[in-house]
């Protein structure tokens, strides 16, 4: 056995050994162990060694792929095709990702503003803070040059904007919203500059709190316009083409044609030879039928179809739930048994001949 | 040629209904109406919320997204907030969009009224790892800070709903919806404590149907949408109770599939009545 394969058998086997103990040893030992409290930070750790599954994929992909166009093998353009599309998605979805990340990170600045208001508020009303942060004075002074200077930045931003806005009714309204509330903001901002807070009293924290509203309503508007700009940029717009345009239809595409093959095979393979198909093509009628009761209804077959409608589904509903489970329970069982088999070999690596130099030999 | 006659059958059957957008109205489903009752009744205080689960993606989107459409509607409506995720890598897109549509859906039908990012809901993106993530998720102390960041890379701690989330004890409801094999059993198996076990519910395409009835049988599953057809019934259910909401292209897409399922019963009575002849006819030559 070469050391490669000795590693692997023996990380396979104490990985194995970790899970059985923490399953098995009650909290208290695990505590004691110091398992409890490294346990998250260990099993993250397997996921990420799951995770790196991705990356081998695609360094697979390119290896095997890239070597077929490199020597023009047969079906050398297929490969060539899968690359290009690769390469694509890859990019657009990362520069999709980045530009939402910013737009996140500028509403977040924003959002600040009134999560800040309301911080002095609540560290103010708690004595044991309350000496622990900055004067009163020099946060509220802090909490207004940022607020002015993000005031200033919108202003310019709703006003570059509306210079540049076409017709679209839906942006115009999140611009005109955003509007309003910065001239509500500005007022509430430039009350509390020129109150010159000291101390929080009933009358200034009622200021604060109203500063608090108008803000949050600020964050709001600017959060609902900067969404509504990132759904607009251009590689949102490609990744749209992308993903929805292309490859979720070519999905749905595939899937479907299950359909059509559904109905040739109702057609030509269910038919009633024996007892045990005949019993199979009525459970299917009647489950079909459960599922579209509502049909009969509309046949307008008086009671006949009332009193299909409503017993036809509970029959459905019979045959899903005792029969079927049934089965089903039996069928899980099974598997169930035989995956515990496998776990169990792949655990004492019996299963695992692809890693062993034996078998390469 | 037969074979060519019935896949044609079976498109303009499935066509007509979407292409002439009518409708006819959705069959009562037991199942769908325990859903939308386990919905109903959840409660949600503060710092608690509802997971729901969108482990699919394009493959089964015209069966699962109507799914995940109404539950969120009803979870929306409900001002329950929710965190959506997914096991599933290829679902990233519908993360985004779904909510974003329902929350857009609302605004315009309830003027005055507004469902936002980080406010309604917050995307917690795809989750690796399969059963081991699912049990470390069950066993965090604190939600917010097991998730760490949203799918935008901003920290949960930044939006006031999702600040402080707890532990699994705050999870009041656990939507799921998927197309795939073995997804669903990761959270009924180990999202749970021994004195803690969130409410579930589920949405499943027509074929997983079979296997999801076990758990509804067992009641480790509380409610359950079956295909589109139990998409239909809920949102029948919804509109009901909020006669404003829209669920026309919902009713379209079961209108063809209760024409497809009409169109498969006569091929299998056509089947048997043409193998019953040819067999008639062998037995007699």
């Amino acid at each position: 056995m070469d050391p490669r394969t000795k590693l692997i058998r023996i990380v396979t086997l104490l990985g194995g050994v970790y899970f059985l103990v923490y399953f098995l040893l009650p909290k208290s030992v695990l505590l004691q162990l110091g398992i409890q409290q490294n346990h998250e930070s260990i099993s993250n750790g397997f996921i990420v060694v799951g995770a790196m599954a991705i990356g081998l994929g695609l360094i697979n992909l390119l290896v095997g792929h890239g070597a077929k166009i490199v020597f023009k093998r047969a079906g050398w353009s297929n490969s060539a095709a899968l690359l290009i599309a690769l390469a694509v998605m890859f990019f657009v979805t990362c520069a999709q990702w980045v530009g939402s990340l910013q737009s996140s990170y500028d509403i977040r600045e924003v959002q600040l503003i009134g999560e800040f208001a309301s911080r002095i508020v609540s560290d103010d009303q708690d004595a044991s803070r309350r000496d622990t942060v900055p004067s009163v004075s020099q946060r509220i002074g802090a909490l207004v040059g940022y607020g002015q200077s993000k005031a200033a930045f919108m202003r310019q931003m709703v006003e570059s904007q509306d210079a540049s806005l076409d017709s679209q009714e839906s942006r115009r309204a999140l611009l005109d919203e955003l509007r309003i509330a910065l001239n509500e903001f500005q007022v509430g901002l430039d009350g509390l500059e020129s109150s010159r807070v000291a101390s929080l009293g009933e009358g200034n924290r009622a200021v604060m709190e109203d500063l608090v509203a108008r803000a949050t309503r600020l964050g709001g508007a600017y959060s609902a316009l900067r969404q509504s700009d990132q759904t607009l940029t251009l590689f949102s717009r490609l990744y749209g083409v992308l993903y929805d345009g292309l490859f979720v239809q070519l999905g749905a595409a595939m899937f479907s044609l299950l359909g059509v093959y559904i109905a040739a095979a109702a057609y030509r393979a269910f038919r009633v030879k024996t007892v045990e198909s005949a019993l199979m093509m009525s459970a299917a009628v009647i489950v079909m039928l459960g599922q579209i009761s509502a049909v009969f209804l509309m046949l307008h077959l008086g009671s006949f179809g009332e009193e299909a409608y409503r017993f036809l589904p509970k029959v459905r509903q019979w045959l899903l739930e005792v029969p079927n489970s049934a089965a089903f329970r039996a069928i899980r069982l099974g598997a169930g048994v035989a995956g515990l088999m496998l776990a169990i070999r792949m655990w004492l690596s019996i299963e695992s001949k692809s890693f062993s130099s034996d078998k390469r030999g | 040629m037969e074979r060519r006659l019935i896949y044609l059958i079976m498109i303009v059957a499935v066509a007509i209904p979407i292409l002439f957008e009518f409708s006819w109205a959705p069959s009562r489903l037991v199942s769908a109406e325990r859903m939308y009752q386990v919905i109903e009744d959840v409660r949600a205080g503060e710092g608690e919320i509802a997971l729901v689960w969108l482990d699919f993606g394009p493959g089964t989107i015209a069966e699962n997204q109507p799914q995940a459409e109404v539950i969120l509607e009803h979870l929306f409506r409900r001002r329950i907030p929710v965190v959506v995720l997914s096991q599933y890598q290829l679902a990233e897109a519908v993360l985004n969009s779904i909510p974003a549509d329902i929350a857009s859906r609302l605004e315009h039908e309830m003027p005055g009224q507004s469902w936002r990012y980080g406010e309604a809901w917050i995307n917690a993106g795809y989750q690796p790892g399969g059963a081991q993530m699912m049990q470390n998720l069950a066993a965090a102390e604190n939600l917010s800070k097991y998730f760490g960041r949203d799918v935008n890379g901003m920290p949960f701690t930044h939006y006031p709903t999702f600040a402080a989330l707890g532990g699994i004890e705050k999870v009041k409801l656990v939507a799921e919806v998927t197309g795939l094999v073995g997804v669903f059993d990761t959270i009924i198996q180990f999202f749970q404590k021994s004195d803690y076990r969130p409410t579930l519910v589920h949405g499943c395409t027509s074929i997983t149907i079979p296997e999801a009835y076990i758990f509804l049988d067992s009641k480790q599953l509380h409610g359950l949408l079956e295909g589109i057809a139990g998409a239909a019934w809920y949102s029948e259910l919804l509109k009901r109770n909020h006669p404003e909401s829209q669920n026309d292209r919902l009713l379209v897409r079961n209108t063809a599939l209760i024409i497809s399922h009409l169109v498969l019963m006569m091929l299998i009575v056509a089947g048997n009545i043409v193998g019953f002849v040819r067999a008639r006819r062998s037995s007699d030559g």
